[in-house]
C-alpha cells in the first residue's frame, strides 16, 4: 500500500473525570469528553488554561491524578500502549531533534524501530517531505536552520511517517504569520482527508478552529466550560447570554476577545 | 540529595537493562567515542606530561640531597598509575565531556525533544544514555592509560635534564620497572572505569531532570560538574580503601 492511499481504522478517545494538579495547584478539573473516530476535535482556550497539559495526558507524557483516559480501550502511559495505538504528536515548537538533519528526524521512528530498510526509509521520507513542499536541500538542513513554518511542516511529516491512528497537534499555527499558518492548516486538512485519523488540535486561534473542526471544546482555567459542534460554538457569538450564566459568558468573552486580539490587532 | 541519589541508581539500573541493545546503538557509540577521544587527547597529553614533569621537579632535587634518586622513576610511575592519571583524566572528562552531555540532554529536555522521542516510542535511556555511557566507559580508561605513559615520559624528561638530580634514562626506567607492577596499572584502569560510569550517569541524570529554559540548562551543567568531582573524590577513597583491604 502506498503512503498516499492508506486509510486507518479510526479510533475514539474517551476522557472521564480527569483532574491534574502541579504543586497543589489544580490545572485540570474533572474533565470529561469523547472524540469520535476519525473526527477533528479542537480544544480551545486562553493561554494557561491547561490545553497542552490535557494533550500531554492523551499521549501518556503525563499521568492524571484522578480520572482516566481510554483510547480504543487502551490507557496511555501503560508499557505497551504504543504497540496497540500508534499515536503521534506535533509539538508547539516542533520538538525536532537539533542534532539530526530534517531527513534523519523524519525517518527516526522507522529507523529506530527497524521497520524498513534504509533505502526504503529514505524514499518514504522523501515522498512525505515533497508532499509538504520541502525540497531535497531542505532535507539536508538541520532544524536550527529552518523557519518556524518549515519546522512545523517537518514535525508534521515526522508524525505522518509513523502511520498514526491518532494525531495530536499542539498550537500548530502559533508564532506563524497568517500566510504560513494557512499553509499549515491546509496540510492538516489534506492529511486528515487522505488518512482519516482521529485528530485533536489544541489552539487559541478561533479562525483555525471554526475552519477545520468537527467538534470544539472550550477549556478555561482548567474547566471544560462548553463543548459542541462548530456550528453550536459559532452560535454563541450571536446569542445574548444571560448574566447569570457565568460559564457561557466566559466562553463568549474568550471567543470575542480571542478574535479581536488575533485578527484586529487589539 | 537522597532523592537524586536514588534517581541516579534507578537510571543506572535501567541503563544496565538496556546493555543488550548496544549493537543497535553502535553508530552513535562510535560517534561519541570519536567525539570524546578526539576532543580530549591533546589536553590529556599536555596535562599528563606537565604533571609528570612537576612531580619530578619537586621530588628529584630532594631525593638527590638524600642520595636516593634511584626511586624517582618508581614514585612517579606509581603516583601516575594509581592516583594522578585516573583522577586528572576524570576531571578533564568531567569538564570537556560530562558538561557537554548534561548541556545537550538538558537542552533536549527543555525543548521537548525527549518528549518527542517518547511519543515515538523511543526509549530515551536507550537512545541517549546508553551510547554515551558506553563511549565514556571505553574512552576514560584509554585516556588514563595514555596519561600514565605520557606522565612517565614527562617525569623522565625533567629528571634527566635537571642537573641537580642527574638521573639517567636507564636508572629512571629501572626504577619504574622494579616498582610499578601490572596490578598497579590495572588498579588505575579499574578506578577510571568506575569514575567513567559515575561521570556518565551523573551527567545524563542531571540533563534528564533539567527544567526551566537556558538558565535551567546552565544550572544543570554546574551541578553536574560539581557533583561529578565530589563523586570522583569519594569513590577514589572508597576504591583505594577497598583495594588496600583485599
Amino acid at each position: 500500500m502506498s503512503i498516499s492511499d492508506r486509510k486507518y481504522p479510526a479510533i475514539s478517545i474517551n476522557v472521564n473525570r480527569l483532574s491534574k494538579s502541579f504543586d497543589g495547584i489544580p490545572i485540570l478539573r474533572n474533565i470529561s469528553f469523547n472524540v469520535q473516530p476519525g473526527e477533528i476535535f479542537v480544544l480551545m482556550g486562553p493561554s494557561g488554561s491547561g490545553k497542552t497539559v490535557l494533550l500531554r495526558h492523551l499521549i501518556g507524557l503525563l499521568t492524571p491524578d484522578q480520572g482516566e483516559i481510554s483510547i480504543d480501550g487502551q490507557h496511555p502511559g501503560t508499557p505497551d500502549f504504543f504497540d496497540h495505538i500508534p499515536m503521534a504528536m506535533v509539538f508547539q515548537n516542533g520538538g525536532l531533534l537539533n542534532s539530526l538533519s530534517v531527513e534523519e528526524n523524519v525517518g527516526l521512528y522507522l529507523k529506530e524501530h527497524r521497520l524498513k530498510p534504509p533505502a526504503q526509509i529514505k524514499s518514504i521520507v522523501g515522498k512525505e517531505l515533497t508532499k509538504l513542499n520541502l525540497t531535497e536541500e531542505d532535507a539536508r538542513k538541520y532544524p536550527y536552520e529552518l523557519s518556524g513554518g518549515m519546522k512545523k511542516r517537518v514535525a508534521i511529516a515526522r508524525a505522518i511517517v509513523m502511520e498514526p491512528k491518532v494525531v495530536l497537534y499542539d498550537e500548530p499555527t502559533s508564532e506563524l504569520d497568517p500566510v504560513v499558518a494557512k499553509t499549515v492548516v491546509d496540510e492538516i486538512r489534506r492529511i486528515h482527508q487522505e488518512e482519516g485519523q482521529t485528530t485533536v488540535i489544541v489552539t487559541h486561534d478561533r479562525e483555525l478552529a471554526f475552519e477545520i473542526a468537527d467538534h470544539i471544546a472550550i477549556l478555561i482555567d482548567g474547566t471544560l466550560l462548553k463543548m459542541g459542534t462548530t456550528m453550536e460554538i459559532k452560535e454563541i457569538l450571536s446569542q445574548a447570554i444571560p448574566k447569570e450564566n457565568k460559564n457561557l459568558t466566559k466562553v463568549k468573552n474568550f471567543l470575542t476577545i480571542n478574535y479581536k486580539s488575533i485578527y484586529k490587532g487589539e | 540529595m537522597f532523592k537524586n541519589l536514588g534517581e541516579i541508581i534507578i537510571l543506572f539500573y535501567k541503563t544496565i537493562l538496556e546493555l543488550k541493545k548496544i549493537p543497535t546503538q553502535l553508530p552513535k557509540i562510535l560517534f561519541f567515542l570519536f567525539e570524546m577521544g578526539n576532543a580530549s587527547l591533546l589536553m590529556a597529553g599536555i596535562v599528563s606530561i606537565f604533571m609528570g614533569g612537576i612531580l619530578a621537579l619537586q621530588m628529584a632535587p630532594q631525593m638527590a640531597q638524600h642520595g636516593i634518586t634511584g626511586v624517582v622513576g618508581g614514585i612517579i610511575g606509581l603516583a601516575m598509575a594509581k592516583e594522578l592519571s585516573p583522577v586528572l583524566m576524570a576531571i578533564l572528562i568531567i569538564g570537556r565531556v560530562g558538561s557537554a552531555m548534561t548541556a545537550e540532554i538538558g537542552s533536549m529536555k527543555v525543548y521537548n525533544e525527549i518528549d518527542a522521542l517518547q511519543t515515538m516510542n523511543i526509549n530515551p535511556i536507550r537512545f541517549l544514555v546508553l551510547p554515551r555511557m558506553t563511549a565514556i566507559g571505553i574512552v576514560l580508561p584509554m585516556l588514563t592509560l595514555f596519561s600514565m605513559l605520557v606522565g612517565w615520559i614527562g617525569g623522565l624528561a625533567v629528571s634527566y635534564f635537571n642537573q641537580t638530580a642527574a638521573i639517567t634514562i636507564e636508572g629512571y626506567f629501572e626504577s619504574l620497572e622494579s616498582n610499578v607492577n601490572v596490578s598497579d596499572i590495572l588498579e588505575g584502569l579499574v578506578k577510571s572505569f568506575i569514575f567513567a560510569l559515575s561521570i556518565g550517569i551523573i551527567s545524563c541524570h542531571q540533563g534528564l531532570i533539567t527544567r526551566g529554559g537556558p538558565r535551567g540548562i546552565g544550572r544543570s551543567v554546574t551541578k553536574s560538574v560539581v557533583n561529578s568531582i565530589v563523586a570522583i573524590m569519594i569513590l577514589d577513597y572508597i576504591i583505594t580503601r577497598f583495594i588496600l583491604f583485599i
